[in-house]
């Protein structure tokens, strides 16, 4: 590890921090004192203050506990669901592979992030629906990964070797193969963190995400744009905190994949 | 030319392409029926009178069974009827052909101007490897691939249009205001078109005939000639699916610089609750995705005989 990856760490070491000890600072990240609206960056109020005279800095801090676990919950479940689709199509092949080949190109078809809008649009705000939407478009890159290094690994030596010894498939699947698949699911992982931290606050920006009064990064960056010609300073807190985390994940991904020594095809991001 | 066995094969793509749309079109039939409660409630209010209720419905045909609604739905799109917008009554067909030149317009200015980045720096940092414009490409690669557009574009109004004053804050009024969501859009993608174009020139220049072309002299310039054709492919059709995707409407870029895109309208109609809006213009994004990305298949395997047409 160099230097640089020991600050990636430790600024997302900072940040889950960060969201384990949100939901106790929230109520004082709430408080209003009209006498600071928009206060400039100070001593006191590191990042200055909003509209409403509430300390950015701490609501930059409550953010995470709403970015954090919406992107973990996303990426799990993702992981799950994406892993275990592809790793079965590839695994029992014939009709059942050529259907779910068609149901992830379906998915496919739709832009990602316009898809997980238009759901999150439709099924109306909240976190419970952007979890749900940005989950509908996050699987199938997890499942086309788990499928093709499935079939990869499925035709490798040591695989046959124990099919002719008569191990059973089972046995097969979790010992000899599921370890090599998982390692690039890993990468990806990683990677599908900081698009689900992005697509959060880009929904959150919105207006699709968590509700106000509570804060998340990309409902703060909603509420700085309205202020935009007065002040700007409000942006910079939730601006820098995205910028932080995603860029932290991104080059630890990288160090990773590179580790690893896997392909990584670039997504397009919204 | 394509031969029997690449007609074949267009024909599979072909094939491929319809079952997509309808899968696409069907899923949208269905994002109504998605809606928590009752869609009427959902438009209207609780309050609404049965009157007004059983008018919406019955203008939204949502009155009729759900396999009527369904031919109706498809006989509609047969015919480019589109249905009405709830609020304004403005049929959505219209709503959308008034939209779709400013989404394509800003579409075509974002990926050319990235084109226009990311070919020098590309080429710059590939024959450089290591050197102060290779380092200064990957920088920027990965913090413009790290920068979302909601963070870029606020950035970008305070100092050109606040600070300075060169261009509008938003909006659509003179040529100057694209200029400011053109930019935004192309950073990011500029960020992975030259990483792309990076790691395909380094695979090409690594190849025995560059090193025989070295070695007989050849220059820089001669050098690209020979390797970038070979490099472009996997470049340009990352670039076409970005146009595909950005022709549908850069929904949040769209938003930030009150661009009267596809995507500020979508974004309006999910805000307005108008529900037929909101099907119709993510039937017509993912349409024009699936059409696009199509078309680029088939351009690319006719361009490249390396690419199997399978």
């Amino acid at each position: 590890m160099r230097n640089r990856d020991w600050v990636c760490l430790t600024v997302i070491l900072a940040w889950l921090s960060g969201a384990a000890v949100a939901p106790l600072i929230l109520p004082t990240a709430n408080t209003v004192d009209l006498t600071r609206m928009f206060a400039r960056p100070q001593w006191a109020l590191w990042l200055g203050a909003d509209d409403l005279g509430r300390a950015i800095a701490l609501r930059v801090i409550s953010g995470a506990g709403v970015s954090c676990p919406v992107a973990l919950v996303v990426v799990a479940i993702s992981f799950s669901v994406g892993s275990v689709f592809g790793i079965t199509c590839a695994w029992c092949g014939g009709r059942l592979d050529f259907i779910g080949m068609r149901v992830m190109d379906a998915c496919l078809a739709f832009p990602g992030i316009l898809l997980a809008i238009a759901l999150a649009g439709i099924m109306g705000p909240g976190l419970g629906n952007v979890v749900i939407a940005l989950c509908s478009i996050g699987w199938v890159g997890f499942a086309r990964l788990a499928r093709a290094q499935t079939l990869s690994v499925k035709r490798r030596e040591h695989v046959l070797v124990a099919e002719a010894m008569g191990v059973r498939p089972g046995h097969i699947l979790m010992r000899h193969v599921w370890p090599l698949v998982l390692a690039p699911l890993l990468v990806e992982a990683s990677f599908a963190f900081a698009s689900a931290i992005a697509a959060e606050a880009g929904m959150s920006f919105l207006g699709l995400g968590v509700q106000p009064p509570t804060p998340s990064w990309g409902s703060m960056l909603r509420e700085a744009a309205q202020f935009l010609l007065i002040a700007p300073h409000l942006m910079l807190g939730p601006a820098l905190a995205i910028v932080s985390l995603v860029l932290s994940v991104q080059i630890l991904g990288e160090r990773l994949r590179a580790y690893l020594q896997f392909e990584h095809r670039e997504t397009v991001r919204p | 030319m394509p031969n029997f066995a690449s007609i074949k094969a267009i024909g599979w793509r072909l094939a491929c392409a319809t079952v997509a749309i309808l899968a696409v079109s069907l899923a949208v039939f269905c994002l109504i029926h998605l809606i928590p409660g009752d869609p009427i409630d959902a438009m209207l209010g609780e309050h609404a009178t049965s009157t007004d209720r059983a008018a919406l419905a019955h203008a939204l045909g949502l009155d009729a069974s759900l396999p009527t609604q369904l031919v109706r739905y498809y006989r509609g799109l047969l015919q480019f009827d589109l249905g009405r917008s709830v609020y304004t009554q403005q049929p959505i067909a219209a709503m959308l052909l008034e939209r779709a030149p400013f989404t394509a317009v800003l579409a075509m200015s974002a990926v050319g101007l990235a084109l226009l980045i990311s070919i020098p720096l590309g080429i710059l940092s590939a024959l450089g490897p290591r050197s102060g414009w290779d380092r200064a490409t990957l920088v920027l690669a990965v913090i413009g691939g790290a920068v979302p557009s909601f963070v870029i574009g606020p950035v970008l109004i305070v100092v050109f249009a606040v600070w300075l004053g060169w261009v509008p804050v938003s909006g659509a009024e003179s040529a100057r205001g694209l200029v400011l969501p053109a930019v935004t859009l192309s950073l990011g993608l500029s960020a992975i078109l030259v990483r792309q174009l990076r790691s395909a020139l380094r695979g090409v220049l690594g190849a025995d005939y560059i090193r025989t072309a070295t070695a007989l002299g050849a220059t820089p310039f001669e050098l690209m000639r020979h390797a970038l054709p070979n490099a472009a492919l996997p470049v340009l059709s990352v670039a076409g699916t970005q146009l595909g995707v950005l022709m549908g409407g850069a929904v949040i870029t769209e938003t930030v610089f009150g661009w009267p895109g596809l995507g500020a309208l979508t974004i309006e109609a999910i805000q307005g609750r108008d529900y037929p809006v909101v099907q119709a213009c993510v039937l017509y994004i993912s349409l024009a995705y699936v059409l696009i990305n199509t078309l680029l298949d088939l351009v690319y395997a006719w361009c490249d005989p390396r690419i199997s047409w399978r």
